[in-house]
């Protein structure tokens, strides 16, 4: 707004234009307008308005008419007998949303017309989404899962409310939450009442394949919140640190001597080292020293002769790529980030990788993957 | 083994031995538990209102184990990963030098109180595993038989005999297969679980070959196996005898079959707890000191089997543990009280409680073992282990 230089609102006329599409919005609460914040308007705007302003006098005056949020509305005023040389003034404004307001000033002929804004101060739901993390006791899905690609894992994300009032925190405000997601979609824990501060909790959890992002509003009428609160559910952090080991393939060379094998389930005309497939069943790949044939455990007992060490979900090991995961913690498939290690793919299980465990291929790299220790690091998960 | 004698160690270990003499002191049915933040270990009587801590010259690795006895807890630091400290809470620290291996430790466990097994990773479905005595006296880490590739492997009470389970189910002692769990009778393949052996004996009657009471296996999702008091032989399977069954409060069903033999020794009990999401990796099993008793817990079902002359095995009691306990190990305090460890508290948990068919009642939820700052602080206590007198 700029050419309103005086404030001067006596009687206010509320007009309902258009229904509001939207959810159900109230003007219950603390509106200012931008620029005048002499023009505090309390309660429901139905009711009492106070007006601040006139060289500091408070001028209290009573609507015309009540509104039904959603509307357009007119405000016409009057000078206060109090406050001369104010002139009639008058705004035509239409909700944005329900905590914004905006139009036209159309104020005496000397000063013309010019933009106006109304904000919402309170109560408003403040809602800030935390980080999305995967909780320690999530596990992945059955369902939608295949032989090579895992079922969703839970996502969760806490919301941290705060109700204020013209900046005031409010106490024992209830609050309901609603996201944008169809039902099912995601799961909201409603907030308990706001404590002492203003404060309060809820939690949103998905257990999804790739929601996108949800987008959570307070529908509480005298509560409703500014802004909608977004929550990527993707990448999201599993809270608990993952225990970190690599893995390589048996080297034949490695396995020379001890006693020998030439009833190999699977490998019918081969004699090889019972140490050998010890360790193939443990890795779960070995190179033959001709250096191209791969003998990979099946399982059961069984091998099988393979052009590459081969993983669980079938595909080729490839450094920089592959890793182990437990398939209840982790969806085979998944796309994760390993601090340190940069993005793998969970491409292996095992008996061995058990809950908040990772191991990190490093193909024929033995000497790299003993000094590797096991750290513990932070993993998330990308994507499925 | 070089010992040493650090100013914060040693402060630490005078008031854990103050701390913990009184629970030597005391009845059977306490247990200690231990546990690390990453930089130091803490020890309390589990149920305490408050925790020792055991300041560390390195920051712990995740790997942690107290004794059986609890009278000494070993740990890998992050800086040297080949060697096994080990802090005493009667004498000091001190530190012993495995043999140099290629790969750094990555986990260790007390098979007796002076008998550490050390764990090796290697890959998916196998580790090494080498046992130590460890002799206070020599200030030497013994090995004890030859190192082992498996999916797990425990020693024989005796420490003469290692027995071991590998990704193909198949469980070898001193280096022979002496049983093979049946694929068939496994839904889910096995090495999709975690697998624990039970501890193996000689028998008097058979040396070398066979073992005695008590092998645990715990198989696939939704079957425990157990082979006890019997000669291993290749011929040992799957039993079709008669099954007892029951069904919780849930209506989860829990059936039994056992295998009449001779001796009616050897059984395999089978367990369906929960549907098929249950969290396979939060089973855990406690066997009382006779050998009478087994108790089960996968995911938040639980049951407690007795052995009943003639019947067999029989579920004794079955039901819910509450809904956020994360069993991960158990041990009998008393004859009828256990101590789940969970991932971060531990619980106490009477088999009265959740006797069938009348409806569970709560267990007695203690408060966390561990408060490092006395004030509730939240900082996640890694790698706990407990040991019950």
């Amino acid at each position: 707004m700029t050419s309103k230089t005086i404030a001067h609102v006596l009687t206010v006329t509320f007009l309902i234009v258009a229904p509001f599409p939207a959810l159900g919005c109230s003007v219950i609460g603390h509106w200012i307008e931008n620029g005048y914040s002499d023009e505090l308007i309390e309660g429901d705007l139905s009711g009492i308005r106070t007006f601040i302003g006139c060289g500091g006098a408070e001028v209290t005056d009573t609507f015309t008419a009540s509104v039904a949020m959603g509307s357009s509305f007119h405000i016409d005023g009057q000078a206060p007998p109090a406050c001369p040389g104010y002139f009639p003034y008058e705004e035509d404004l239409t909700f944005s949303d329900c905590n914004h307001a905006s139009g036209l000033a159309h104020n005496d002929p000397s000063t013309g017309s010019g933009p106006v804004d109304w904000v919402r101060t309170g109560p408003i739901s403040t809602i800030t989404p935390l980080e999305t993390v995967i909780k320690d006791s999530a596990r992945v899905s059955t369902s939608g899962a295949t032989s090579t690609h895992g079922g969703p894992i839970g996502t969760h994300s806490d919301l941290h409310i705060l109700v204020t009032d013209a900046g005031v925190s409010v106490y024992g405000q209830s609050l309901s939450l609603q996201s944008d997601k169809p039902a099912g979609v995601d799961t909201i824990t409603q907030p308990l009442p706001t404590d002492e501060f203003g404060a309060t909790s809820a939690v949103v959890e998905t257990q999804i394949k790739n929601p996108g992002v949800s987008h959570i509003i307070s529908t509480t009428p005298d509560a409703q919140s500014p802004t909608e609160a977004s929550i990527t559910w993707l990448p999201a952090r599993y809270e608990d640190l993952f225990e970190t080991s690599c893995y390589v393939y048996a080297l034949y060379s490695d396995y020379l001597t001890g006693p020998t094998n030439s009833s190999i389930p699977g490998l019918p005309g081969y004699t090889l080292t019972t140490s050998f497939l010890k360790a193939v069943m443990s890795y779960g790949s070995g190179l033959l020293t001709d250096g191209v044939t791969y003998i990979h455990y099946l399982g059961s007992g069984n091998y099988g002769t393979d052009i590459c060490a081969r993983t669980k979900i079938g595909v080729c090991a490839v450094e920089g790529i592959s890793s182990a995961v437990d398939k209840t913690v982790v969806p085979l498939s998944g796309n994760i980030n390993v601090a340190t290690f940069g993005t793998r793919v969970a491409q292996d299980a095992g008996s061995k990788i058990n809950v908040h465990h990772v191991d990190i291929y490093f193909g024929d790299r033995v000497t790299d993957c003993n000094n590797m220790g096991e750290p513990q690091n932070t993993v998330y998960f990308n994507n499925y | 083994m070089r010992s040493y004698l650090d100013l914060t160690v040693v402060c630490a270990v005078t008031s854990l031995l103050l701390f913990l003499s009184s629970v030597h002191a005391r009845a059977d049915g306490v247990c200690i538990g231990a546990a690390t933040d990453g930089n130091s270990a803490f020890v309390s009587v589990i149920g305490a209102d408050s925790s020792t801590g055991l300041g560390m010259t390195d920051a712990l690795r995740r790997t942690l184990a107290i004794a059986k006895d609890g009278s000494k807890i070993a740990y890998v630091s992050s800086t040297d990963a080949q060697a096994l400290n080990i802090v005493s809470i009667q004498n000091f620290a001190t530190r012993f030098d495995i043999p140099q291996s290629a790969r750094p430790i990555s986990g260790v466990e007390w098979m007796s109180p002076n008998i550490v097994r050390i764990e090796r990773h290697l890959g998916r479905d196998g580790s090494e595993f080498t046992f130590y005595r460890l002799s206070d006296q020599s200030g030497a880490a013994i090995p004890i038989g030859e190192t082992q590739i498996a999916v797990d492997c425990v020693i024989s009470t005796s420490n003469e005999q290692i027995a071991c389970i590998d990704a193909a189910r198949e469980v070898s002692v001193a280096g022979s297969v002496i049983f093979k769990i049946p694929a068939e009778a496994i839904s889910r393949p096995l090495n999709d679980a975690s697998v624990a052996v039970g501890s193996f004996a000689e028998s008097p009657s058979i040396p070398g070959v066979s073992v005695e009471y008590r092998g645990v296996k715990l198989g696939a999702a939704d079957l425990v196996f157990h082979v006890s008091d019997q000669e291993f032989a290749p011929e040992v399977g799957l039993s079709s005898g008669q099954e007892f069954e029951a069904r919780d409060p849930a209506g989860d069903v829990f059936y039994v079959t056992p295998d009449f033999g001779a001796d009616m020794s050897n059984i395999t009990l089978h367990f369906r707890m929960g549907d098929a999401d249950s969290d396979i990796s939060s089973a855990a099993l406690a066997e009382s000191n006779d050998g009478e008793k087994i108790t089960i817990v996968r995911g938040k079902y639980a049951a407690t089997l007795e052995l009943s002359t003639p019947l067999g095995w029989q579920i004794a009691s079955s039901g819910h543990l509450p809904s956020d306990t994360k069993a991960l190990a158990m041990r009998f305090s008393s004859p009828y009280d256990l101590i789940i460890k969970g991932a971060e508290d531990f619980f106490r948990l009477t088999t009265s409680d959740y006797k069938v068919p009348a409806a569970p009642s709560t267990p007695v939820v203690l408060p966390k073992m561990i408060n490092v700052a006395g004030d509730g602080s939240s900082t996640k206590m890694r790698s706990m282990d407990m040991a019950c007198n």
